[in-house]
C-alpha cells in the first residue's frame, strides 16, 4: 500500500462523505444503506485506481475505504456534537423519537417517549453532549463499516486491469536471514540479487 | 501457504456469516424487545438503525406486531446478504480472492434501482414483496464481493505482519 497515492483520495472521499453527511436534508441519503458514506469509499477508491500505474488490489480498496469512512465518522461525530451543544437539530431528534413511539401504541411506551422528550428539551449542552455521545459512536462505527465496504465495491466496479498484480513482497518459502549482510571485503553488490525491487 | 491462505478464508467467512446473523438477529430483536416492553433496549435498536434506514412504519414488515428495525427493501438486502454468504462456499473456493465480473453486480443493482426509482417518481407503486425481492437479490449478490474483498485485505494484512516479523528476525541476528 505504500507505493499507492492514497492521501489524497481518501481526503476527498472523506470530506465528501462527511459533508453530505451532515448537511440537512442531504443527510437523509444516509437512510439508503448509508449512500453517502458507501459513495465516499468508492470516490476514494476511483481516485486511487487512477492514479495507481498497476491493478488496485480489493484488500487496498478496503483500506482507503476504511480510511475515508474515518475522515468522515470523525467529520460527523464533530459536526454533530456542535450542533447537539448548539441545540441545532433539537428538532430532528424529537422527530426521531416521536417517530419511535409511533411504532407503538403502548400508552406507557408513548408517555416514556414524551417524558425522554421533556427532558432532553430541559438539558444543558453538557447533558446533551453525554446523552447523544454512545449513539453518536455507534453511528460513526456504521459508517466506517459501510465506506469500507464502499471501498471494496470501488475496485469491483472501476479496476478494470487484470493479471498484473505486483509480486509478493517475498517469494514463497523465502530465507529469513536474506538478503545477506555485507562481508569485511566489502561486498556491496551482497549476494547477486540484491533487495527485492520495489513495485 | 495454501494452508493459511484457507485458515484466513475460514476466519473471514466465519466472521462475516456472524456479523451478517447478528445484524438480522437485531433487525428482528427490536420490535421483539418493544413486544416484551423492554422500552429502553428497544429504542436503542431503532435509533441506531434510523442512521441506515428511513424506516418508515408503512413500508416495513412486522414482528410481534411492531415494525422491524428497517424497511422491507434494506430486509431485504440484509437477509439476501446472508443467504449469498451461506452459498458462497457451494459456488466459490473460500481462498478465491479475485471479484467475479462487474456485470453481474451492476446487473443485480438495475431491479432495486428501477424499484426504488419508479417508486419514488411515482411511475408504478412497488409492494412489499418488490421491495423485499429485489433488496434480496442484490444483497446475495453483493456478498459474492465482499467476501472476496475481505479474503484479500486479510491475506494482504496477515502477509505484511508475517513479513515484518521476518525482517524483524533477520535483523535481530546482526551483531
Amino acid at each position: 500500500m505504500n507505493e499507492l497515492d492514497w492521501k489524497q483520495p481518501v481526503l476527498v472521499g472523506g470530506v465528501v462523505a462527511g459533508l453530505l453527511s451532515v448537511i440537512p436534508v442531504v443527510n437523509i441519503g444516509n437512510c439508503c444503506f448509508c449512500a453517502w458514506m458507501v459513495l465516499g469509499g468508492a470516490i476514494a477508491t476511483k481516485m486511487v485506481v487512477d492514479r495507481t500505474p498497476r491493478p488496485v488490489k480489493s484488500g487496498e480498496g478496503a483500506k482507503v475505504g476504511l480510511m475515508a469512512g474515518l475522515i468522515a465518522s470523525g467529520m460527523y461525530l464533530v459536526i454533530s456534537l456542535l450542533l447537539l451543544v448548539a441545540g441545532i437539530g433539537e428538532g430532528l431528534q424529537r422527530s426521531i423519537f416521536e417517530g419511535i413511539a409511533n411504532k407503538s401504541s403502548d400508552p406507557q411506551f408513548q408517555e416514556m417517549i414524551q417524558k425522554v422528550l421533556e427532558a432532553s428539551a430541559n438539558q444543558t449542552p453538557g447533558q446533551r453532549l453525554i446523552g447523544s455521545l454512545p449513539i453518536l459512536i455507534l453511528l460513526a462505527v456504521f459508517y466506517i463499516g459501510f465506506s469500507t465496504l464502499g471501498g471494496l465495491l470501488g475496485v469491483a466496479l472501476f479496476e478494470k486491469r487484470k493479471d498484473q498484480f505486483p509480486p509478493s513482497q517475498y517469494p514463497p518459502n523465502y530465507p529469513p536471514n536474506y538478503p545477506p549482510q555485507s562481508g569485511p571485503t566489502g561486498g556491496g553488490q551482497g549476494g547477486g540479487q540484491g533487495g527485492w525491487p520495489s513495485a | 501457504m495454501k494452508m493459511a491462505a484457507k485458515h484466513n478464508a475460514m476466519i473471514i467467512y466465519a466472521a462475516l456469516i456472524t456479523l451478517s446473523v447478528a445484524w438480522i438477529g437485531l433487525i428482528f430483536a427490536a420490535p421483539w424487545l418493544m413486544a416484551e416492553r423492554r422500552f429502553f433496549a428497544s429504542t436503542i435498536i431503532y435509533q441506531g438503525f434510523s442512521a441506515v434506514c428511513h424506516q418508515i412504519v408503512e413500508r416495513s414488515f412486522h414482528f410481534h406486531g411492531f415494525p422491524l428495525g428497517v424497511c422491507s427493501r434494506c430486509t431485504g438486502v440484509y437477509a439476501g446478504f446472508v443467504i449469498g454468504l451461506a452459498l458462497y462456499p457451494f459456488l466459490r473456493n473460500l481462498r478465491e480472492d479475485k471479484f467475479p465480473a462487474r456485470w453481474i453486480l451492476i446487473a443485480s443493482a438495475i431491479p432495486v434501482v428501477i424499484d426504488f426509482t419508479g417508486g419514488f417518481l411515482g411511475l408504478f407503486t412497488n409492494t412489499f414483496l418488490s421491495r423485499a425481492l429485489t433488496g434480496m437479490l442484490f444483497g446475495a449478490v453483493v456478498a459474492f464481493y465482499i467476501t472476496p474483498g475481505l479474503v484479500s485485505a486479510f491475506n494482504d494484512l496477515r502477509a505484511s505482519f508475517a513479513s515484518s516479523k521476518r525482517i524483524a528476525e533477520a535483523g535481530g541476528g546482526k551483531c
